[in-house]
């Protein structure tokens, strides 16, 4: 297998292909602290791509409830117990992982370390939803951070990786990765529905058709992209979480990019499970109420630096990284850049013209109790 | 040794030779064939069980037995093989040919529906005789020509489309975008074209997904790994039946089916096989295969020189009974019952007498 470089866990590691690396990568962060685990998301993409027959039990999108949260059934907990201890060297600038990936850990004849899951597994949509994890002790319940017990939801979409599991497990290539925008497709004409992808992705998001019989999987509403507008989940979020874009490599990392600010030049925007050595493109920023160990687990060693800074920015400090952040899902258009003017954000096309303004402090307007004109009270004075 | 002796053996070895000969051209001995090495067709003038593995004709070709091995060159592999060996019989005529393949399964997988089924499968590569193909599935530049029978397909063609609510009996919908009817919608009655695109493998033509199935045979070609693809025309058919403790098949198609992307089955070019175990997770290059084997042709000679043959044969006994015992008694009569000598001098004497007939 040739070597490739995934800046992610820090080296060189094996992968099926050689490096290609699209001419633009579509990537996406989302800000774990704001989900609400409203489900629009979710429906949003249900509505749109997988309402026909044999799609039912699909989900392109779903939000799982963390710690115990699932779908399908227990997916990371299987997938990290295959892969056993990992660990990162954490004494250079740039950690790098000492373990192995799933392409590094691939069982003898196969392309990747995977799993398949049981047809019980999809069932639920969210197993252990709005779970906590653990039990309330009474005698000792204060609101402190982190919290006693503490839960988090986790919206999942395709990571649409730079070195997909899918994409190199399956033996006809079936699976491609767009050169225009490193979106990641399964060809529905030239799938036999052999399900090695099902199989192979560790973040389990192909999903195989019961009626079509061949697999199918989220296409970031390419359709969409090519005009200029973000996703079908992304447009929906109503806690505004998603901030959509195109991601560099940290050599080419573009401070006025948002996605590239959040990455690379904040880095409050991590991978999830980056060890697995997929590079994944989709990017979370971690809940700030959940013990350490349990978000290094999941985001890697960068778990502490991120929290760190989320929650200067929450103290009123990082006046740039609040702006993008207020820029997410402040229009249905892609932001290719950003800026602080003043007081206020501003995101802009791929052209540099501006797409939408919005105050970093939301002006606040107390109107009195009485309308004299109308000679009326107001319910709603704010 | 001498001369009479020879003849004797000699016209032995004759008869025998006939007998063997006319035994095969009566198709009661079957062609003396390597296993392994070569499949004997057998052409015949009667009509071909081109979808009938059960059917008697079967009888008058030959089983070959053709071991099977695992796919280990390409990932994912199949390091041991799932099934050990494959029984082939072959039967052509003038425009068809019928491979009949049997092989040892318990299981019977012929669902797809859910995630964790495979099915059962039989595939049969074509390649020509001129040139060798890259082992296993072609190369570029050497196509190959792939049939492959499904069980799934034929679980199709027999029971009716496997729709998800024969998977899911107790699965209940409210309604499918643009569909027609009511629940549970079956397909593909209720799935007019509007409908379709809700189905992205169907909408897009992916035989796979083709719930309208007509054979459950699909041709392809492949250049190598991976590659294979199906062909834009379908001309193969067959038939699947699982009894017992296994599978037979049958697939057949045209000698020359006038599509291009077939090659002309005729002897001299090479087949190979590969059997999949569903239950076993075989899928893809996940499979058993056989190596290259050589196609040769035979034909089988009607029931009336099945008659003749053997009507030749009597003669040729009856002459031999005849001369035997003719010599015999002008043995005893000349030399009162001697030993035959075997001096120059008798063999002069008897070669006249043996001319006179003939004048």
């Amino acid at each position: 297998m040739p070597d490739v470089v995934n800046w992610q866990i820090g080296r060189m590691m094996k992968y099926e292909y050689p490096e290609s690396r699209p001419d633009r990568q579509v990537a996406a962060v989302f800000d774990i602290n704001k989900c609400i685990g409203c489900q629009t998301c979710t429906l949003s993409c249900k509505t749109t791509w997988t309402s026909g027959k044999g799609q039912e039990y699909m989900l392109w999108n779903s939000v799982e409830t963390k710690p115990w949260g699932s779908y399908p059934l227990g997916w990371d907990a299987n997938i990290l117990d295959d892969m056993g201890r990992q660990s990162w060297d954490t004494t250079s600038q740039v950690p790098v992982s000492t373990g192995k990936t799933i392409f590094e850990k691939a069982p003898t004849g196969e392309r990747a370390l995977g799993y398949r899951p049981k047809d019980e597994d999809w069932a639920g949509p969210n197993r252990g939803e709005d779970e906590t994890s653990g039990e309330l002790d009474p005698s000792n319940y204060h609101m402190r951070l982190p919290h006693q017990v503490w839960q988090f939801y986790l919206a999942r979409i395709c990571m649409h990786c730079t070195y997909p599991g899918c994409l190199a497990a399956c033996p006809r290539k079936a699976i491609y990765k767009r050169k225009e925008d490193g979106i990641v497709l399964i060809d529905q004409q030239r799938c036999r529905g052999y399900r090695e992808c099902v199989k192979a992705c560790p973040y389990k998001r192909s999903m195989y058709n019961h009626v079509t019989r061949v697999s199918e999987k989220c296409i970031f509403c390419y359709p969409a992209m090519e005009k200029g507008i973000i996703p079908r989940c992304m447009r929906n979020c109503i806690g505004k979480i998603r901030m959509v874009g195109f991601v560099s490599t940290p050599s080419e990392a573009d401070p006025e990019n948002p996605i590239d600010f959040l990455v690379h030049v904040k880095k409050v925007a991590l991978p999830m499970y980056p060890h697995l050595g997929l590079e994944p493109n989709v990017y979370y920023i971690p809940p700030i109420n959940v013990p350490m160990p349990f978000l290094r687990q999941m985001f890697g060693p960068r778990a502490d630096e991120a929290v760190a800074t989320y929650n200067r920015m929450r103290q009123g400090q990082e006046r740039e990284l609040r702006a993008v952040m207020l820029l997410s899902v402040s229009s249905p258009r892609l932001l290719r850049k950003f800026r602080l003017e003043g007081e206020e954000a501003v995101g802009l096309d791929a052209l540099g013209a501006e797409v939408v303004r919005v105050p970093l402090v939301e002006p606040q307007i107390v109107r009195p109790y009485e309308d004299t004109t109308v000679v009326v009270y107001r319910h709603n004075v704010t | 040794m001498t001369n009479g002796s020879t003849r004797k053996i000699v016209g032995i070895a004759f008869a025998l030779a006939v007998l063997i000969a006319a035994g095969q051209m009566g198709g009661v001995l079957g062609p003396t064939s390597a296993a392994n090495e070569t499949i004997e067709g057998v052409r015949t003038d009667a009509a071909l069980p081109v979808s009938d593995p059960a059917s008697g004709a079967w009888e008058r070709a030959r089983a070959v037995e053709v071991t099977l091995s695992g796919q280990p060159l390409v990932a994912p592999t199949r390091p041991l093989p799932s099934v050990p060996s494959l029984s082939v019989r072959v039967l052509l005529n003038d425009t068809y040919a019928a491979f009949r393949l049997s092989w040892q399964d318990a299981t019977k997988d012929n669902r797809t529906t859910k995630d964790a089924e495979f099915r059962d499968a039989v595939a049969i590569l074509f390649g020509p005789a001129d040139a060798t193909p890259f082992i296993c599935m072609g190369g570029p530049g050497k196509d190959l020509h792939v049939a492959q029978w499904k069980a799934d397909w034929q679980a199709d063609l027999d029971e009716g489309f496997r729709d998800l609510e024969h998977a899911y009996p107790n699965f209940w919908v409210d309604y499918y975008p643009y569909s027609i009817g009511g629940p549970p919608y079956h397909l593909p009655e209720a799935f007019p074209e509007s409908a379709r695109v809700y189905l992205p493998g169907w909408y897009v033509g992916n035989p796979f997904s083709d719930p309208l199935r007509v054979t459950p045979v699909e041709e392809g070609i492949a250049q190598g790994f991976g590659t294979l693809a199906t062909q834009a025309s379908q001309d193969a058919l067959g038939r699947g039946v699982h009894e017992g403790a296994g599978w037979s098949v049958v697939i057949s198609r045209r000698l020359d089916s006038g599509d291009a992307e077939d090659i002309p089955i005729q002897p001299g070019m090479i087949l190979a096989f590969a059997v999949w175990d569903g239950a076993t997770g075989d899928v893809g290059s996940r499979k058993s295969v056989s190596s290259w084997i050589s196609f040769t042709v035979v034909t089988e000679t009607p029931v009336l020189s099945l008659v003749l043959a053997g009507g030749l044969v009597l003669l040729i006994v009856m002459v031999v009974v005849v001369m035997l015992l003719g010599r015999r008694k002008r043995r005893r009569e000349e030399s009162g019952g001697m030993a035959e000598s075997s001096t120059p001098a008798e063999e002069n004497r008897i070669a006249p007498r043996e001319k006179e007939p003939g004048g």
